[in-house]
């Protein structure tokens, strides 16, 4: 466990090193960040501009940037957003935690409503349990969730007036919830779906379920106890990459429902004005959450399936 | 050996119920989705034909008419407008819906299939590389491709559209991107079990250059798993693409995208579902019977790709 653990590690490490070298490439590519700077308070003089480029230390060779920025980051310091000059730092802390909210709604209602159908498609094959299961999942699939969410929107708040459309900042309810969990839930709920229901076709086709039922064991115990237990490895460790999927998935529904999340911010402002430091804030803290669950995902199938842990 | 023949009897039976008939024909061939797609396909290529108007064309006269069928809405909105025009109703331009959908079937196609098609080439020539060299050329393409596994593919989409700016250009690099890795993993895990075949050591010794193997034997063996993969992961590059443009970070808003056009008539929901619910529709047909027909094509072709 240990020797798989350390390697997995410094795989991640790797990969944010990765990563953010992409994202401080492309954001150097947009062009020189000195005139984004200078952009809002009019183009200065060259002497303005190169006074400037000292004080960013945008004057050094790019590598040096790279480092400085990356040291950085491990201080926690994200630098400070274009237009009103806060700290990248604050405006994530302020909107993650409106993400993370909807994001784990809509990660439970997937649970919620996949795993159990999964299980019932599997063992009730063929019949229509099994035909609605195998619907849900083409559909989730297929249905592209800004849609599903406009389309609640048409039918639940203008025509019955169920549930709210919008997030409003006063009298919030936990009805504000039902809409945008179902929009970008149901996608999530079509994965659980098909991966538990595999895993439980395969583990009920297998020789120890057989002995199981050979040997007289009740049907629930066999589906519950011998089957499920084992067909659990994959929708365990899709869970963990579920869940850091719809941290960033959640855009699309705080979109769609003015949610005050940090995708929406890092989407409607950064992109609207340009503000780098923002965007690339917010992407470097989704790269590490995606990161940090990809990893978990990983102890997850290693702790729950031991041959993992030694190939 | 009695329930054997009345179950025997019944299926003969049901064998010449006709419905039953079609309904197993349905299920044995993917003739719905194809069906669907093949209209996707002539709406993509024949657009100028098809299409009764100009998807761009605004009409400030005829804004928000409701589909032919909704005569009553029609009628409450205004009276002039005959039977016959705007079958699908028209948005908060005036601009003909079924009209942008058509066009809209022609970016929505060409989009995919360019970034597909590179997708292909590159990522088939890096796993063939990476499967026939092995070594450290193995080792750092493996290591890319794991990498970009890990990366949040939508806001990265994010970062280059900001960086390049939107066009159908950028768009199809950034479909390229979610579209290659994929290829590499699948065809090195295929390359290293064929290059050890009896047929390719054979050439080998016959003196075949290793570029020569490669196109003549190997590629000949993957092609299956090449074009199983493509069709299964064309829905998913058509949903990115409506994804992104949606957010209004995809494609620019002067093309008839299907993505786009949902996003514009959301805030008019209240008065016109119509400018939404059918591009979506459009989608959601297209998707479904791509990951359809690419099913049936996996478990035809290539059953081992079955993993979930």
């Amino acid at each position: 466990m240990g020797a798989f653990l350390i390697r997995r590690l410094a795989f991640v490490l790797i990969a944010l090193l990765g990563a953010t070298a992409v994202v401080f490439g492309l954001s150097r590519m947009a062009g020189d960040p000195v005139l984004l700077y200078a952009k809002p308070a009019g183009y200065g003089s060259e002497d303005y501009l190169d006074n400037l480029r000292k004080k960013l230390g945008t004057d050094r060779p790019l590598v040096i940037q790279y480092l400085r920025w990356v040291g950085q980051l491990v201080q926690g310091d994200l630098g400070r957003t274009l237009l009103a000059e806060r700290p990248v730092i604050e405006v994530i802390k302020e909107k993650i935690w409106n993400t993370f909210q909807l994001a784990f709604a809509g990660w439970a209602f997937a649970t919620i409503i996949g795993v159990p159908l999964g299980v019932l498609s599997a063992v009730k094959r063929g019949t229509y349990w099994d035909y609605l299961g195998r619907g849900i999942a083409l559909f989730g699939q297929a249905l592209p969730a800004f849609w599903v969410g406009v389309m609640l929107v048409l039918v639940f708040a203008v025509y019955w007036e169920i549930f709210p459309a919008a997030f409003k900042g006063e009298g919030f309810s936990p009805k504000h919830f039902i809409l945008p969990t179902i929009t970008i839930g149901w996608g999530a709920a079509a994965g659980y779906l098909r991966i538990t229901r595999s895993a439980m076709l395969e583990v009920l086709d297998s020789e120890f379920v057989k002995l199981a039922r050979a040997k007289g064991a009740g049907s629930s115990s066999v589906i519950w106890k011998h089957a499920f237990k084992n067909a659990l490895i994959p929708p365990l460790t899709l869970s963990a990459l579920l869940l850091a999927g719809l941290m960033n998935g959640a855009v699309v529904a705080e979109v769609v429902f003015a949610w005050p999340g940090l995708g929406r911010v890092a989407l409607v402002e950064a992109v609207n004005n340009n503000d780098f430091p923002l965007l690339t804030g917010a992407v470097f803290i989704f790269t590490i959450i995606y990161l940090i669950m990809n990893f978990v995902a990983d102890m997850l199938y290693a702790w729950a399936d031991p041959r993992i842990r030694y190939s | 050996m009695n329930e054997g023949a009345t179950f025997e009897a019944r299926l003969a039976g049901q064998q010449r119920n006709p419905l039953f008939r079609t309904w197993r024909i349905i299920r044995r061939w993917p003739i719905v989705p194809v069906a669907i797609l093949t209209v996707m396909a002539i709406f993509a290529i024949f657009a100028p034909l098809l299409a009764p108007y100009d998807p761009i064309k605004q009409s400030l006269r005829h804004q928000y008419v409701p589909p032919v069928w909704a005569t009553e809405e029609r009628v409450a909105k205004d009276a002039n407008i005959t039977s016959t025009e705007y079958i699908l109703g028209s948005d908060n331009l005036g601009r003909d819906i079924l009209s942008r959908i058509i066009y809209g079937a022609r970016i929505s196609l060409m989009v995919a299939a360019v970034a597909l098609t590179s997708g292909i080439l590159i990522g088939t020539t890096l796993g063939l590389i990476a499967g026939w060299y092995g070594g450290i050329a193995d080792e750092v393409i493996a290591r890319i491709v794991d990498i970009w596994y890990a990366l949040p593919f939508l806001l990265v989409a994010l970062v280059i559209v900001i960086v390049l700016g939107q066009s159908l250009q950028v768009m199809m690099f950034i479909l390229f991107l979610t579209a290659w890795s994929q290829f590499v993993r699948n065809v090195r895990a295929e390359v290293l079990s064929l290059k050890e075949r009896d047929y390719v050591n054979l050439a080998r010794v016959a003196g075949a250059s290793p570029f020569y193997i490669m196109y003549k034997h190997i590629l000949p063996g993957v092609f299956n798993t090449i074009v199983v993969i493509a069709t299964l992961s064309v829905g998913g590059l058509i949903l990115a693409e409506a994804t992104l443009t949606f957010l209004g970070a995809g494609l620019p808003s002067n093309i008839p995208a299907w993505g786009l056009m949902v996003g514009e008539g959301q805030g008019d929901l209240r008065i016109a579902w119509w400018i939404s619910f059918w591009p979506g529709l459009a989608i959601f047909l297209t998707v479904m019977s791509l990951n359809f027909f690419g099913d049936w094509l996996r478990d035809r072709w290539d059953p081992r790709l079955r993993q979930v």
